[in-house]
């Protein structure tokens, strides 16, 4: 089915040089299985005395507000209706008018608003992704439902505890690792090509969206480490300048914690930045496999 | 027949007293598992405050034992706000363990 869709994909690319049309065609025909799961239980409609014709003007959105700290609230969503007019386009844009204009309790993290920090990561519309950087629907008929990043705690509101994707990201030594001292002790030399290896690889802001989004991180986020980390892994080990490779990959080998791919593919649907987790993870696998291979052949000698 | 009975009898209520008695002994029903966890969470807590020494070990003794007490009375069936409440403790175990802070006033 991917294949198919990846086939639509590129034959479109020669239509509209646009990426982002391409990838609204893929997007749409997951968003919607997507949305379909979403079951909204108990809507509580913020008091506005709006009226019918108001209220056909504006957008509703549907935010999903929970305090655990407090002992009588429950999860719920809230609806509150905004006029797209008077606001910039994007989901963070219309979050904060509500913030500020109807309920400055709801709580939610956001840094930036240019898609660099990766702080506002929740979930738009049924898929996961960076609200200062994604364009709110502006059909009026549909609510908007807005909640916080799927299958992980919550600490109050859209805000998310992501201590575990924290550590799991500490384990694979995000930094460059080198054996030998700098040569001429000015700087590490590194040709083009190796530098284009590192594309679509460095831009990743740790937004969590990829990992939040893949039901084999939902069923076993002890275990498997997640597409954010592994492309992270990834990124260091095809790094020309990192010395201690066959260390890396010995560390994911042994743990067989890589494992749990499936190749589900939602982490590359979901990525806010466009980059492609699931190829670098495929092509971890296979780095892994050649060394167990290389391993497992010294060893026999 | 009859000894038969008798016998049962003694062994009945030799069996009932052993379990009243044990009973008075404990005082209480058995813990839950959630219980559990969190008493296992307290003891950890109480040990690392042991770890260290002076003024620093006295102020934790009293900001664990405060937190731990400020919640004592929620209802056992809220699992929500007790594994919320357990969470947040243990995060901040793990930064007080990792960080190199001395005191909490």
């Amino acid at each position: 089915m991917f294949r198919k869709l990846s086939s639509l994909v590129r034959i479109s690319k020669f239509f509209h040089s646009h990426e982002d049309s391409a990838q609204k065609v893929f997007r749409d025909s997951i968003s919607s299985t997507v949305k379909g799961v979403q079951q909204i239980n108990y809507v509580v409609e913020f008091d506005n005395n709006l009226s019918a014709e108001e209220k056909a003007t504006q957008k509703r959105f549907l935010v999903y507000r929970y305090d655990p700290a407090d002992p009588e609230d429950f999860p719920k969503y809230v609806s509150y209706y905004v006029d797209l007019k008077k606001i910039p386009p994007m989901y963070l844009d219309a979050i904060l008018y509500i913030k500020d204009n109807y309920d400055s309790s709801l709580s939610l993290r956001r840094s930036c608003r240019e898609g660099i920090c990766g702080s506002c990561a929740m979930n738009c519309d049924g898929l996961h992704s960076l609200a200062c950087i994604k364009a709110i629907d502006t059909d009026l008929t549909k609510p908007s439902i807005i909640t916080p990043l799927g299958h992980m705690f919550v600490v109050k509101d859209l805000v998310v505890d992501m201590t575990n994707f924290y550590t799991q990201y500490k384990t694979i030594d995000p930094f460059l690792k080198r054996k030998s001292p700098k040569p001429d002790n000015k700087e590490y030399y590194q040709s083009p090509e190796d530098r284009k290896k590192l594309d679509m690889l460095y831009e990743c802001v740790l937004c969590a969206c990829c990992s939040t989004s893949c039901p084999s991180y939902w069923w076993h986020p002890d275990r498997y480490l997640g597409p954010a980390v592994l492309m992270q892994a990834y990124r260091w080990i095809v790094d020309s300048r990192d010395e201690y490779t066959d260390e890396r990959l010995e560390k994911l080998a042994e743990d067989m914690r890589v494992d749990e791919c499936q190749n589900i593919g939602m982490c590359t649907a979901t990525c806010p930045k466009g980059l492609d987790p699931q190829k670098s993870m495929n092509h971890l696998m296979k780095l892994i496999d050649d060394f167990k291979e290389r391993r497992g052949a010294q060893e026999a000698l | 027949m009859i000894i038969q009975n008798i016998k049962s009898l003694k062994i009945y209520k030799q069996n009932f007293r052993s379990s009243q008695q044990f009973l008075q002994s404990t005082k209480h029903m058995a813990f839950s598992p959630l219980q559990l966890e969190i008493l296992k969470f307290y003891r950890q807590m109480l040990k690392f405050a042991n770890t260290k020494v002076g003024p620093s070990r006295d102020s934790l003794l009293v900001y664990i034992k405060g937190e731990f007490r400020k919640n004592q009375e929620i209802p056992k069936r809220q699992f929500r706000r007790i594994e919320y409440l357990l969470r947040q403790g243990q995060n901040r175990y793990a930064i007080l363990k990792d960080g190199n802070i001395d005191q909490i006033r």
